[in-house]
């Protein structure tokens, strides 16, 4: 099974890289593009920290930190194809059916479809170098528990965003006329926490990590590995186990949805009625 | 001959929302929603032999696009039961669909930023085509379906009948057992339709790959010999080839006449279409209105040029079959 994914993400990496060395001009383009772009989304929390030597109880490189591990989350976000992103749109567009045309488990393309080593790894790089800086220059100490803790939050904030998207995106289940609409909207609405948000008043702190969990890609996680902020067993489990809800419940959605799906089909490509 | 599809009491309905276009119709459908059944399927049986090549023909919404989502296993029947390759579509669907290729005519299954051949490598990766099959088929497919002149073309920059092309050797690169083609020479010139038309049946004869091929362009339908299937509102019409068809709904033809002047002759047992000057053209059923009859009626009523007999086209003998269904 797991051979079978990782021949399939292959099978990703190779399309993107064709996709991608189209021409050199392209090539160029589609790499540096979000190179500046996370660069750029970066600078101005880290300028102001560094201006004013801290935000909040988190000290500049703390914040530096924050944003790297955000921008790992994002970067291998990217990577895992477009499926969190356009759900809505495979569906309410009817382009889940070239998905159940393919002999695959529905999850495995899901997973592998549009995998994009080559958009993610200039994003990637700088995550990881501003992580590595920001780690030592916290001095941290770096065990392997602490590593592993670091892998099990990246995983957690990770399942988290993929779980907040499916469940919005599963609405188009049941509304295929919003299917444009809704997985964008969720995607704006669940985007990257610039800024720390211990500053913030509680009741929208708490909004931040349970509703609209942005809280949970970056800030909560850094405070449970960095010790920041009087940060505790809370800080260090919430992701996790936002993550198993909003995955278990992602998946309910989605098994509700797939079964309406198959009693209504996609209400494109019909001939003679809107079927929802 | 073993069963390829079997459709058994297969019943498939959708429901429409209804609304008002005034506003207080509007505020009544928002309280009070109202809904319609729409029946595509209204308990079909159908039994399709390995090897054979249908048509499924029928009206917009008679049902024909659901079934083949039915056998792609895209949806579930309300009642009934969809056997195929003696599998359960929707149940076992990733070991089935390795086995079938299925083709939409208004979508692609190419990737469209890329070269046409990168979607054969896509699709012998994805579908687990073993080398041999691969190899064998594909040189095969490519001269079958005159890919070379595109092949490493970028498949957006392609024409519509290319494209349709290049969608048609994806799905038969894996040598399917079964063909699913729905609507698939919508939009194609003259050309590219008989290209397409003579490849389906050249894998049908010598490949023996059942077909089974939907569309609303009933002389493709009939060029390709197949058993037809017509469906009306849900319900299978009539299942039998195209000769018996036109006997069982009359030997309808064409009389053009060429007269010395732009009068019209009446004749009887038979409807005027038009005239373009001194040519005139009727409809008439030749085994109510034997031929001879008629040619002598006209030679009593004016003066001919020229006679001309012709079959009606199968497109205007089936709207006439779907003008009575309506009717009826």
């Amino acid at each position: 099974m797991a051979a079978e994914t990782l021949r399939l993400f292959g099978a990703g990496a190779r399309m993107n890289v064709i996709k991608i060395l189209r021409t050199r001009e392209q090539a160029l383009a589609h790499t540096f593009t979000d190179f500046l772009w996370h660069s750029g989304g970066m600078l101005a929390p880290i300028l102001v920290a560094l201006r004013f030597g801290h935000i909040g109880p988190w000290p500049a490189a703390a914040v530096v930190f924050m944003l790297a591990y955000g921008t790992v989350v994002a970067s291998l976000m990217d990577a895992l194809g477009d499926g969190p992103w356009r759900l809505s749109q495979f569906i309410g567009r009817g382009q889940l059916d070239h998905l159940l045309v393919q002999p695959q488990p529905l999850w495995r393309i899901l997973l592998t479809d549009g995998f994009t080593p080559l958009d993610f790894w200039p994003t990637l790089t700088i995550g990881i170098v501003l992580l590595v800086w920001a780690t030592g220059a916290m001095q941290v100490a770096v065990s392997a528990g602490w590593l592993a803790l670091l892998g099990v939050e990246l995983l957690s904030s990770i399942v988290v965003q993929t779980a907040f998207l499916y469940a919005w995106g599963c609405i188009a289940f049941w509304a295929p006329r919003g299917a444009e609409e809704i997985s964008s909207a969720a995607s704006t609405l669940i985007g990257e926490v610039s800024f720390p948000l211990d500053p913030v008043p509680r009741s929208l702190r708490i909004l931040l990590v349970s509703a609209v969990p942005s809280g949970l890609l970056s800030w909560v996680p850094s405070r449970a590995l960095l010790g920041i902020g009087g940060a505790g067993a809370v800080d260090t489990w919430l992701t996790p186990l936002a993550a198993v809800a909003l995955g278990t419940l992602a998946l309910l959605l989605f098994r509700l949805g797939l079964r309406r799906y198959r009693r209504t089909g996609s209400t494109r490509y019909t001939d003679h009625v809107n079927r929802n | 001959m073993s069963t390829a599809i079997e459709l058994r009491g297969v019943r498939k309905s959708f429901d429409r929302r209804l609304r008002s276009g005034t506003f207080r119709g509007m505020l009544r459908d928002f309280v009070r929603p109202r809904r319609e059944t729409i029946t595509a399927l209204g308990g079909i049986d159908l039994r399709i032999q390995s090897g054979e090549m249908v048509a499924y023909a029928g009206a917009n919404g008679a049902g024909k696009s659901t079934t083949i989502k039915l056998l792609a296993g895209l949806l579930a029947p309300d009642g009934g039961t969809v056997r195929s390759l003696g599998v359960d579509p929707v149940r076992d669907r990733v070991r089935y669909v390795g086995r079938i290729g299925v083709v939409f005519g208004q979508r692609t299954e190419l990737w469209l930023d890329h070269p046409v051949e990168a979607s054969f490598w896509w699709r012998r990766t994805v579908w687990n085509i073993p080398d041999d099959v691969y190899r064998r088929s594909l040189p095969f497919v490519r001269d079958l379906l005159g890919l070379d002149p595109f092949w490493n073309a970028t498949a957006r920059e392609l024409s519509l009948g290319q494209r349709m092309r290049a969608d048609l050797a994806l799905a038969l690169v894996g040598e399917p057992e079964i063909l699913f083609l729905d609507e698939p020479t919508i939009g194609l010139d003259v050309l590219v339709k008989q290209e397409v038309l003579e490849a389906i049946r050249t894998l049908n004869r010598e490949r023996g790959v059942t077909v089974l091929i939907t569309s609303h362009d009933m002389p493709d339908l009939e060029q390709l010999r197949a058993r037809i299937v017509l469906l009306n509102q849900g319900a299978i019409a009539y299942d039998g080839s195209f000769e018996e068809l036109r006997r069982r709904l009359g030997d309808r033809r064409r009389l053009v006449l060429e007269t010395d002047s732009p009068a019209v002759p009446a004749l009887p047992g038979a409807t005027h279409l038009g005239s373009e000057g001194a040519r005139h053209e009727y409809a008439f059923d030749a085994t109510a209105t034997p031929i001879p009859l008629l040619l002598a009626a006209a030679a009593e009523r004016a003066r001919l040029v020229d006679v001309e007999t012709q079959r009606a086209p199968i497109e205007d003998v089936i709207a006439d079959l779907y003008r009575d269904w309506r009717t009826a």
